[in-house]
């Protein structure tokens, strides 16, 4: 029997590492379960394909920012409490009706109101009766992530869609009308045709109003800017055909009049610029509005323990330990001399020196090897670490961006000098007839390619990638990735699946009380990740903290504490384990020792993206340059490079955020793609041209990159390539179609031959063919045949 | 002549109601999802939500 190739919850492919299994990633697994168990599997009959892979499971995340939120909403008086949330992660109408059914489940719940479009649910419950954090838990067990209300809905796309409803529902009354013109309907036929000019004139001028008010706006924007923008010729088309078809309606000519070409123009010309919208702002409002700060932690002293706390729960007062690396989350004060690095906000690599007393701002890192206390001297609430995370990424100015440019200017160039051309070619028969051919010159070259056919291919090529679990963030990116030649990876959290685990815990147990404390004050300091997973493991152990441990990290060997005499040593077993010979098979791993003797050694694990080695083969194959570029120690890098098939000279270890930034400037030549994980890589990613993260339960990263991966798997990334290649070329060959239906078209216009009967049969029939060009080039790539292929092949279990 | 300016009024009538109607979803953001409330009636007694999202 054959094994599934697609996964059974989301259907995109199962990385070959994972073959056998039903399922792509951990998270989906766990979700199919659940959906099963729960009685929920409805959910894919609504969903069809429109579910996108859960990714990693993580644990119970903090609802402390849930609390004063449902206090808040029960204090307001009433019986009935109602409070607004911010959600992550719907796709489609199946997460609404899942969300619905567990809301259904709960006891004292009065309703549910899912906005699906900018992802936000409106909760109402009889006071006391409802447990909010219980169903918001029940929720989030599916993959989906609740805010705070943050996300607004956005004015503009709500108002273009219903100037598009209101443009279409005319425009389709105006082309009943035209149709009575063109068979005849003419002045001898009295009161009827003199009701339906004025109709055909007064919703119109609607159309014109309502349909083409955004080209007018944006093409007068530009003209006071001295632009020459796409939307000029568009507006001018617009006028003109509106005002040639009144001059023609006053002199009762009615087969002359432009008014249903003018109503399907507009028409088309709002679809064009809806999708554009809608896609990338569908994209956008995936994620939580909130910037993760929840997901930032801190150590903050607690009398003889330290605890580590989400930032929004640091009050004014509050003692902070900050390890090295870590961000501080307030404006704090400094206990001791240190130094701090503010590039990802400033720009500016220079370590700043902080004595005692001295204020460290929010979102500087330490830069230090020694943990610092800080005391805090705002509220979290007032700290401005949120407004800096939300500042999103420059889009840089790109040779292909300044091809749009180019070619709208010389586009709006080109059709206004051939109207003008048509206008004084046309003069000596009179300025009836030249006016005629002035409009359908501007009326046949309408820029449907560019209105509508390219960006349905876009939304195609990013509908196809959110698919596969990429999600688009900037609109530049299918434009930037054909340039792309070199692919950084940064190692841990991307390559691998973030932290490390300790492969036996058990060993902590056999520490003394003494020594479990002195390896927590070593741990607790430091942002290793080794150290990490030993300070989760010892927190569990409740080993006490002390605040005035002198605990002194060595660069590239571990971590050193002097207490009471006694030396303890946590690292390289060569470093720490000195006085004792120590067995060569725990080389590999991390030792602790006092006074040089060997007390105990941890094993820590690390996982490998299921697909990395695959993709990273692939990726090479197709000509690109990868990179490993990592703040972990060479040898690691270096094993890890070796099990990737990386070669050694592209690898590159102990990386400092400024020195990951140098390496990507220095590379880049608008060619760079850096795929990264951390707040410390936020500066590495302002310098690349093209930057990406898996990373979409951390702060910083989703809003500072141009796309965001979901699920196990990197394969995404060289889809994306693959498929803007192709989308390159369908533009090029939607643009080849486009000019030479002008060509023609404009010969036409030029000989006299256009009437408006022709050019409402030529415009509608050009732009369909150009969609259906777009339509079956994208949905036609060689990847989906091959897919196609696969799935034919693929036995479905029952 | 009569019955055909009726039938226009008519039809300019059912305009603006569908305009209305698309103004009101907008407003209401379920045009979003728009199939799945088309199919609620349709839903089983026990399962048919007073919860209308």
């Amino acid at each position: 029997m054959q094994a599934r190739s697609t996964c059974l919850h989301c259907k995109t492919p199962i990385p070959p590492s994972l073959e056998g299994k039903d399922f792509c990633c951990t998270g989906c697994e766990a979700v199919y379960g659940l959906l099963h168990r729960e009685g929920l599997g409805r959910y894919y009959e609504l969903a069809g394909d429109k579910t996108a892979p859960v990714g990693e499971v993580s644990g119970p995340r903090s609802h402390s920012w849930l609390e004063p939120l449902v206090a808040r909403a029960e204090e307001a008086g009433g019986s009935i409490c109602t409070l607004d949330l911010d959600v992550q992660g719907i796709h489609c109408a199946a997460c609404v009706w899942l969300m619905n059914e567990l809301f259904k489940r709960e006891k004292g719940g009065v309703s549910l109101h899912v906005n699906p479009g900018i992802g936000k649910v409106r909760l109402a419950w009889k006071r006391g009766d409802f447990d909010v954090e219980r169903f918001v838990s029940r929720v989030e067990e599916f993959g989906y992530l609740f805010g705070p209300s943050k996300k607004t809905s956005n004015e503009s796309t709500r108002s273009l869609l219903l100037r598009l409803g209101a443009t279409a529902a005319i425009a389709g009354n105006v082309m009943l009308f035209s149709l009575a013109f063109y068979t005849g309907l003419g002045p001898e036929d009295g009161v009827v045709y003199e009701l339906f000019t004025k109709l055909s004139v007064a919703l119109s001028a609607l159309v014109v109003f309502v349909g083409g008010w955004p080209f007018f706006r944006s093409a007068w924007k530009a003209l006071s800017k001295g632009v020459l923008h796409l939307d000029l010729p568009i507006a001018a088309g617009i006028l003109l055909a509106f005002g040639a078809s009144l001059y023609q309606a006053r002199g009762g000519q009615g087969e002359l009049y432009y008014f249903d070409t003018l109503n399907v123009f507009v028409l088309l010309m709002l679809v064009g610029r809806w999708l554009q919208q809608r896609v990338l702002e569908k994209n956008q409002r995936f994620l939580l509005e909130d910037v993760g700060t929840e997901g930032i932690t801190v150590r903050r002293r607690e009398g003889d323990r330290l605890v580590f706390v989400s930032a929004p729960q640091i009050r004014k007062g509050d003692e902070l330990v900050i390890a090295p690396g870590d961000l501080v989350p307030v404006d704090a004060e400094v206990q001791a001399p240190s130094a701090f690095t503010i590039d990802w906000i400033t720009g500016e690599p220079d370590v700043v020196a902080v004595p005692a007393g001295g204020t460290v701002q929010a979102g500087a890192f330490n830069a230090t090897r020694s943990a610092v206390t800080v005391v805090a001297k705002t509220d979290f609430e007032e700290s401005p670490l949120p407004s800096l995370l939300r500042s999103t990424r420059e889009e840089r100015g790109t040779s292909h961006l300044r091809f749009w440019d180019l070619f709208a200017r010389y586009y709006v160039a080109a059709v206004l000098l051939i109207a003008t051309i048509g206008l004084f070619l046309w003069l000596p028969k009179g300025p009836e007839k030249a006016l005629q051919v002035t409009v359908a010159l501007l009326v046949v070259t309408c820029p449907c390619a560019i209105g509508i056919a390219i960006p349905l291919a876009y939304e195609l090529a990013q509908a196809r990638l959110r698919r596969q679990g990429l999600f688009v963030r900037s609109k530049s990116l299918l434009d930037k990735l054909p340039r792309v030649r070199k692919v950084l990876f940064d190692k841990t959290g991307t390559l691998t699946l973030g932290r490390l685990t300790l492969v036996d815990e058990g060993a902590l147990d056999h520490l003394s009380e003494e020594l479990r404390d002195a390896l927590y004050d070593m741990v607790a300091r430091s942002n290793h990740p080794v150290s990490r997973a030993i300070a989760r493991a010892l927190e569990k152990r409740s080993a006490r903290y002390s605040a005035e441990a002198n605990v002194h990290e060595v660069p590239g060997q571990g971590l050193e504490l002097r207490r009471d005499g006694k030396v303890y040593r946590l690292g390289r077993a060569d470093w720490a384990a000195t006085g004792g010979a120590y067995e060569a098979a725990s080389s590999a791993a991390t030792v602790l020792s006092v006074d040089g003797i060997a007390a105990a050694t941890f094993r820590t694990r690390e996982t490998v993206r299921s697909d990395a080695r695959r993709e990273i083969e692939a990726l090479r194959a197709t000509g690109l340059s990868i990179w490993l570029v990592s703040g972990d120690s060479r040898a690691k890098v270096l094993a890890m490079a070796e099990e990737l098939g990386i070669e050694p000279e592209n690898v590159r270890a102990q990386m400092s955020p400024d020195a990951k930034a140098e390496l990507v400037e220095s590379l880049d030549r608008e060619d760079t793609l850096f795929v990264g994980d951390g707040v410390n890589d936020s500066l590495a990613f302002s310098r690349a041209f093209v930057a990406g993260t898996p990373a979409v339960d951390r702060p910083v990263l989703p809003s500072r990159s141009d796309f965001f991966l979901l699920g196990e798997g990197i394969g995404a990334i060289r889809q994306a390539i693959e498929l803007s290649k192709h989308l390159q070329r369908t533009v090029r060959r939607l643009i080849g179609i486009a000019l030479a239906y002008n060509l023609l078209a404009i010969s036409a216009s030029m000989a006299g031959w256009m009437t408006p009967l022709r050019a409402a049969i030529a415009m509608p029939a050009s732009s369909t063919l150009v969609l259906a060009f777009a339509v079956a080039s994208m949905m036609s790539t060689r990847e989906s045949r091959v897919e196609k292929k696969r799935k034919e092949q693929q036995l479905v279990p029952a | 002549m009569s019955v055909l300016v009726l039938q226009v009024f008519v039809s300019l009538m059912l305009v603006l109601g569908a305009v209305l109607l698309l103004a009101w979803s907008i407003r209401h953001a379920d045009h979003e999802h728009a199939d799945r409330l088309s199919l609620l009636p349709l839903e089983e007694e026990d399962s048919s939500s007073k919860h209308e999202a």
